[in-house]
């Protein structure tokens, strides 16, 4: 019996950047995707979208009350953000150097939606005790554990 | 063959051997003479006990599968339970009870693999109805009794740590390590004191 998702569930995830990391839930995107947060100041997961599959549902929930995910975070703000290369075939361009691909960090806007949805959440993290080392903490499998007898 | 009460005491009279430690028991058959050595005070306890409680004293052997026998239930769904012996049915199987008022557990057949005995036992007769069981179950205090034992400790212990969810499993381990902290601490200013 798998554990429900709901709004403020405490997530592990399993594969990526940040696997191990114990995340919070947010909404389910409208591409069957999963939204959550780290939150960013706690352990530095942004707000990201996964795949239930490659998750692991704990049944321990944060009180998020009524906190409503902003419209602007959807599927459209993660799509990739490259910058565009004209690469067009001519022997001029053959012979430059290829335009390097620069880094792209987070703009204004991307930091502003961060901040808004993680203040209301690390506000409900503070008011459980040891909530916040437990989301800081990384989940590693010890000897002797088996997970398919382990209850999250 | 069978030992004669009369003759075995008619020998004691007429033996020879009466004052010294070892008496000669003479049983004999039609053709037959068997000779049994004895201890005199073994003889003096044998006469007045009866034959089945001598085998018990000589016997390693405390707990018994009886009407009334505490047991507790290792396998199956009812596991890490204990219920009460009400009737045997044969050699491999008994007939237990909860009593279903108290734990639950339903008046059922189980075999005696699934069981293992314990200590404590109430007085009820083989096939007792539910209220007696109950009642005796609960002047006893059986329940307390056995929640004292180590292992009653050592089987709810197996169960809290089975039912820890993943935040407990953390707490536990930040605990065990803010406690390892606080102690290596300690030890290690002891150590400097010493030298």
């Amino acid at each position: 019996m798998s554990t429900k998702i709901t709004k403020g569930t405490v997530l592990i995830l399993l594969i990526g950047k940040f696997k191990g990391k114990r995340v919070v839930f947010l909404k389910q995107l409208s591409s069957g995707l999963l939204l959550v947060t780290g939150p960013y100041q706690v352990n530095g997961v942004p707000l990201t979208r996964i795949k239930r599959k490659y998750v692991i549902a704990t049944k321990t929930n944060v009180d998020l009350g009524d906190l409503v995910v902003p419209e602007e975070i959807n599927d459209k703000f993660f799509s990739p953000k490259k910058p565009i290369n004209n690469w067009e075939k001519t022997e001029e361009k053959f012979f430059t150097k290829k335009q390097e691909l620069k880094k792209v960090g987070l703009n204004e806007t991307q930091t502003k939606l961060q901040n808004q949805v993680d203040k209301p959440v690390n506000e409900a993290i503070k008011k459980v005790q040891y909530l916040k080392e437990y989301l800081t903490a990384r989940f590693k499998l010890q000897k002797g554990q088996l997970p398919h007898k382990m209850k999250f | 063959m069978t030992i004669k009460r009369k003759k075995v005491f008619s020998s004691l009279t007429k033996s020879k051997f009466q004052e010294s430690d070892c008496i000669k028991f003479f049983c004999g058959t039609r053709h037959l003479i068997f000779w049994i050595l004895f201890i005199k005070e073994e003889i003096k306890l044998f006469k007045e006990k009866t034959l089945c409680e001598n085998l018990n004293k000589m016997s390693f052997f405390g707990r018994f599968v009886e009407a009334g026998r505490i047991v507790l239930i290792t396998f199956g769904k009812y596991a890490d339970k204990i219920a009460v012996i009400v009737d045997i049915l044969d050699q491999n199987r008994v007939l237990i009870d909860g009593p279903s008022t108290v734990n639950g557990i339903p008046r059922h057949v189980i075999s005696l693999k699934w069981v293992s005995l314990t200590n404590f036992k109430i007085d009820i007769k083989r096939g007792a109805k539910l209220d007696e069981v109950e009642k005796k179950f609960k002047e006893e205090k059986i329940e307390e009794q056995w929640n004292k034992t180590s292992l009653a400790k050592k089987l709810k212990l197996k169960d809290m740590r089975a039912k820890m969810t993943d935040f407990d499993r953390f707490k536990l381990g930040f605990a065990k390590s803010k406690r390892k902290a606080i102690l290596g601490a300690e030890i290690k200013r002891l150590m400097k004191e010493k030298k």
